[in-house]
């Protein structure tokens, strides 16, 4: 049973060196006992015609008349300078052999020239060296002794179905099931490299020919290895291997292009990764292999990578999602990607909230943007809306609203960095009719709290810079301002300064009078100051709960307007914002000094 | 002293209503069924939509067991007679 391996390994070792007529190399190739390289070639030679390609014995020891020392043996990589001459092309005289029904193929003699230094013992001249049968043909294909492999070395050698013959140019090897297939050393692309890196012993024998794919040359071999080269270099692929197999199952050079790096292992967790032209696969023990594209391969790094959160990819990219979208899962969260959003990451508290709302087939859509945190809070928009997260408060998804204009610029209006933000506009001017969204800074993205309708103005709003003016008039302002204080019969728990309302509680309304847009305490009521205490127990109790608007304010300009409130009772005003109550009493639990109200209509605010 | 925030229970059969020329008059009755002076203050106001078209503000002490007629006239002036005329009491005890 060992007679094949042991001739196998001879056939390999010829390209490995293993005959070279260094010891050492001799050695390195751990040459088969003489004996049985002999029997096995005769084996496997027993049809050809020439008796002389039959009795070739490719060691240091066989050698005799009919095949010398040299010609067998010699490294055409390595001693080349040894070999040798071969004669010119006229002299390859391809010659017809063996008959039609043993299919074997012409074969062509070809003479070398004297040796250097021919034994006084041989007499005779060498006998011709004989490229018959399959390598033969073709040899012969590829042009013969002019062609890229030049002129043979040495008579093709046989064992356990494998045939080889070393030429000037390269090796060529020969199975029945494979055909006839050349390593070319210098011509070639991938020859080099099976050259220079162990050759048949490693590598083992081609089962194709170098052939060309896009972006390069490829040429498989016995042992299950590819090797590639591209303008990137030559690097193998080990299609038995988790990584080439997976490679080759994808589509090979159609999908991911071709290998421009080595199998790289020692990764996280014991994995390994490949490169390719047009992604990277990752492998370890417990995801499997898995093919990263150069998309979703960039925002993996852009969030740690292998060594972060995400870790090894769990599935390849699965696409048909809604709106032909893909998905690719990892360990830690996943990436999506659709035309309309682009690759981002879902991972963590928010990935498994997306997930359990259902993905892309939720009402968000596809994310737009990794998450981004600040301590204790993280934001991720999608196409629809958002998701937060809080270390109090878990996970919450938010619907898309006018409160990302003021994260995307097309607000015209700023916000002055405030923490929350009412936005209240109205469809266009002369109307009350108003809606209001509290917009809420989270991980610095405005993203809705709530949402809910309302009036300002019977009047509607005044265009932006202009004064509303007196109250009879009925006018909102248009503009963002501050809010630092709030008032009415009970303070509800707000952390803006709060005012308890009584009987004497005035907003002076009288213009060119020292309490003119101010709070202020009389027995009285006189003119056009406000008595809040009456708007606040009257039955509709508008003042019942109120946050002062700061419009006019602190910087007072006569006339120009004044009590501008956000207040309950909703009705059309007299330039105030009015509410339901629920949405009052939220606003005020949850307000801060430095809090802001922009307010217009929807075009004096919005780009 | 302490204050009611509505003490619009106090203020028994009024009546507030515009005449030809669209002058509002109130008139009412103060009726204090506690055992202690009162002070009460009554603010009305008369409004058409959010606009105040005019407003009053009576301060008036009831003796204990005690009713007060109360009245102001022309303190609201509106186009017509259509409006809507509120009156709120505030009571405390009367110093």
């Amino acid at each position: 049973m060992k007679k094949p391996i042991f001739a196998a390994a001879l056939l390999l070792s010829l390209a490995a060196g293993s005959l070279a007529s260094s010891p050492a190399l001799a050695v390195d190739a751990t040459p088969p006992p003489p004996a049985q390289a002999t029997e096995t070639a005769n084996a496997s030679t027993a049809g050809a015609e020439t008796p002389g390609t039959a009795t070739v014995t490719p060691s240091p020891s066989a050698t005799t008349a009919e095949s010398p020392q040299p010609a067998g043996s010699v490294d055409p990589a390595q001693s080349e300078p040894a070999l040798p001459s071969v004669a010119p092309s006229p002299s390859v005289t391809p010659t017809p052999t063996g008959s039609p029904a043993q299919s074997v193929a012409p074969s062509a003699t070809v003479t070398p020239a004297p040796s250097a230094t021919p034994s006084p013992t041989v007499p005779s001249a060498p006998a011709p060296i004989v490229v018959k049968g399959a390598i033969g043909v073709k040899w012969r294909a590829m042009n013969g002794a002019a062609g890229p492999l030049g002129a043979p070395l040495a008579n093709e050698t046989c064992g356990a179905g494998l045939c080889g013959q070393t030429f000037k140019g390269g090796t060529m090897y020969s199975t029945a099931a494979t055909g006839a297939h050349p390593v070319l050393l210098t011509s070639g692309h991938t020859g080099p490299y099976w050259y220079a890196n162990g050759r048949g012993k490693v590598l083992g024998y081609p089962v194709t020919d170098e052939v060309a794919v896009p972006g390069g040359t490829v040429q498989k071999m016995s042992t299950g290895r590819l090797i590639a080269w591209s303008g990137q270099g030559t690097y193998q692929v080990w299609l038995r291997g988790a990584i080439g197999g997976h490679w080759n199952t994808l589509g090979a050079v159609s999908v991911l292009g071709l290998p421009v790096s080595k199998e790289t292992c020692g990764q996280r967790n014991g994995g390994c990764y490949q490169k390719f032209a047009k992604g990277y696969i990752y492998w370890s023990p417990a995801s499997g292999a898995r093919a990263v594209r150069p998309g979703n391969y960039a925002k993996w790094v852009g969030v740690g990578g292998l060594p972060g959160a995400l870790g090894y990819p769990t599935s390849s990219e699965t696409c048909g999602q809604p709106a032909g979208g893909c998905i690719q899962r990892f360990q830690g969260g996943a990436i999506y990607w659709s035309a309309g959003s682009g690759n981002w990451v879902t991972k963590g508290g928010i990935g498994a909230r997306y997930a359990a709302a259902g993905s892309t087939r939720s009402g968000l859509g596809y994310p737009t943007a990794n998450e981004k945190c600040v301590p204790g809070q993280c934001i991720q928009s999608f196409q629809a809306g958002y998701i937060g997260w809080s270390t109090t408060g878990g996970t919450r998804i938010y619907s898309m609203t006018e409160c990302a204009k003021l994260n995307n610029g097309r607000s015209r209006y700023p916000t002055y960095g405030a923490n929350r933000v009412l936005l209240t506009f109205t469809q266009g001017y002369g109307r009350s009719y108003a809606t209001n969204i509290y917009c809420v800074r989270v991980a610095g993205l405005y993203v809705a709290d709530w949402k809910t309708d309302g009036y300002v103005g019977a009047s509607g709003f005044k265009a932006p810079g202009v004064p509303s003016g007196p109250t009879r008039n009925l006018y909102s302002p248009t503009g963002s301002y501050s809010v630092t204080e709030a008032f009415g019969l009970g303070n509800p728990g707000t952390q803006l300064p709060y005012r308890t309302l009584n009987p004497r509680s005035r907003w002076g309304g009288n213009p060119w009078t020292a309490t003119y847009n101010k709070y202020f305490e009389s027995s009285s009521w006189v003119g056009w100051d406000e008595n809040m205490w009456y708007f606040a127990t009257r039955a509709s109790h508008d003042y019942r709960q109120g946050v002062v608007i700061n419009y006019n304010r602190p910087n007072i300009v006569q006339d120009a307007g004044f009590a501008i409130f956000l207040h309950m009772n909703k009705v059309p005003t007299a330039g105030c914002i009015s509410l339901d109550d629920w949405a009052v009493v939220d606003y005020i639990k949850k307000s801060k000094p430095g809090d802001r109200i922009i307010m217009g209509t929807y075009g004096a605010l919005f780009r | 002293m302490s204050t009611s925030l509505n003490a619009i229970d106090a203020l028994q059969e009024h009546t507030c209503a515009a005449g030809a020329d669209g002058q509002w008059t109130f008139k009412g009755t103060l009726v204090n069924s506690s055992d202690k002076a009162k002070t009460y203050t009554l603010a009305i106001a008369v409004t058409v939509g959010a606009a105040v078209q005019g407003h009053t503000l009576i301060t008036e002490t009831v003796q204990a067991g005690k009713s007060a007629e109360v009245s102001a006239e022309n303190f609201a002036k509106t186009t017509g007679q259509a409006g809507t005329c509120e009156p709120v009491v505030s009571v405390e005890d009367a110093s």
